[in-house]
């Protein structure tokens, strides 16, 4: 028996729990559903868009907004709203990398402006010039 | 501070000058591009002028500090350890793309040499937009080579009002901070 689950595996079963929920059987869709939130764990390389929002600590609709955009990347079959996971951590490593880097600290505006400015010619190097 | 930007302007292909990377937007303007509200493009002329000045900014905060030599040594490493972290996450947001193969011509109006990679990388990239700290030699909120030029604060504000929601995204993105075992010492 094999022991990866492929991704047309996972579809056929999204369909599943929506057949059952025009059946009007709860149950079954809900138990379906299950399984299917089990098998799309990370580690298969898909999350759903609820365990996306809740990695990356936003609502469910800045998680839409964000495969809207094509900054999460979207699962072959947009109605089974899975996302690469990958996608996911990467927004996750950038938050985590831009915040410790705030922490060390910004140059003020002021400092900016002296980075920024062009060098000045010493006398030394006036005299050298000369 | 600089006009509003017409309502035409795309605000979709974006330069981030090195000096807005190296200040305090840096977070904004980043997770802005990283949502997909719009493209960031940068060249490896603005990479090595972020990573220059900022250790730079490093060494000179020592100084006034009055490191010696140990501690200066310290604060390199762990700036070299954020600044690589921060660089490797950027690389795979931001878009790259090589100044060097534009043209100079057209761009004596920028009295500093060393602003030219800049504004090529702006026409590299076909920018719309050139968000830049350095107002002393960009005029900020006027148009040059076809490319809009604004301060971070404008260039935010006029993106927040094109893409509806974009504020309260980016604020709720970067509000869910991570673990606090995450977090560095600060300097």
């Amino acid at each position: 028996m094999p022991d990866v689950v492929t991704r047309a595996t996972l579809y056929v079963l999204e369909d599943l729990a929506r057949e059952m929920a025009d059946a009007g059987r709860p149950v079954e869709e809900a138990a379906l559903r299950e399984v299917v939130h089990a098998l799309s764990l990370p580690a298969r390389g898909f999350l759903t868009a609820d365990q996306a929002a809740d990695r990356l600590g936003v609502s469910m609709s800045t998680v839409k907004g964000l495969i809207e955009r094509g900054a999460l990347t979207e699962g072959p079959k947009a109605s089974c709203q899975l996302v690469a996971s990958e996608s996911v951590e990467h927004l996750v490593c950038l938050r985590a990398s831009l915040m410790e880097l705030d922490r060390e600290g910004n140059p003020t505006p002021e400092e900016i402006q002296e980075l920024y400015s062009p060098p000045q010619r010493t006398a030394d190097q006036g005299v050298a010039a000369s | 501070m600089s006009r509003p930007p017409d309502r035409g302007v795309a605000l979709e292909r974006v330069v981030l000058d090195s000096s807005v990377l190296l200040g305090g937007y840096r977070l904004q303007l980043s997770a802005g591009a990283a949502l997909g509200y719009y493209t960031v493009y940068w060249s490896s002329w603005i990479v090595a002028e972020l990573v220059r000045n900022r250790t730079e900014w490093i060494a000179l905060r020592a100084v006034s500090d009055r490191c010696d030599r140990a501690e200066l040594r310290r604060r390199f490493r762990e700036s070299r350890r954020r600044v690589n972290a921060v660089m490797d996450d950027l690389a795979r947001t931001l878009r790259s793309v090589d100044y060097a193969q534009t043209s100079r011509k057209d761009l004596n109006w920028l009295r500093d040499r060393d602003d030219w990679p800049i504004m090529q990388t702006a026409l590299a990239a076909r920018a719309d937009t050139l968000v830049t700290d350095n107002s002393r030699d960009f005029p900020l909120g006027e148009q040059r080579n076809g490319t809009l030029i604004l301060g971070p604060a404008e260039f935010l504000a006029a993106a927040y009002a094109k893409f509806p929601g974009a504020e309260a995204a980016i604020r709720q993105y970067l509000q869910a901070t991570d673990a606090p075992s995450r977090a560095a010492p600060s300097l």
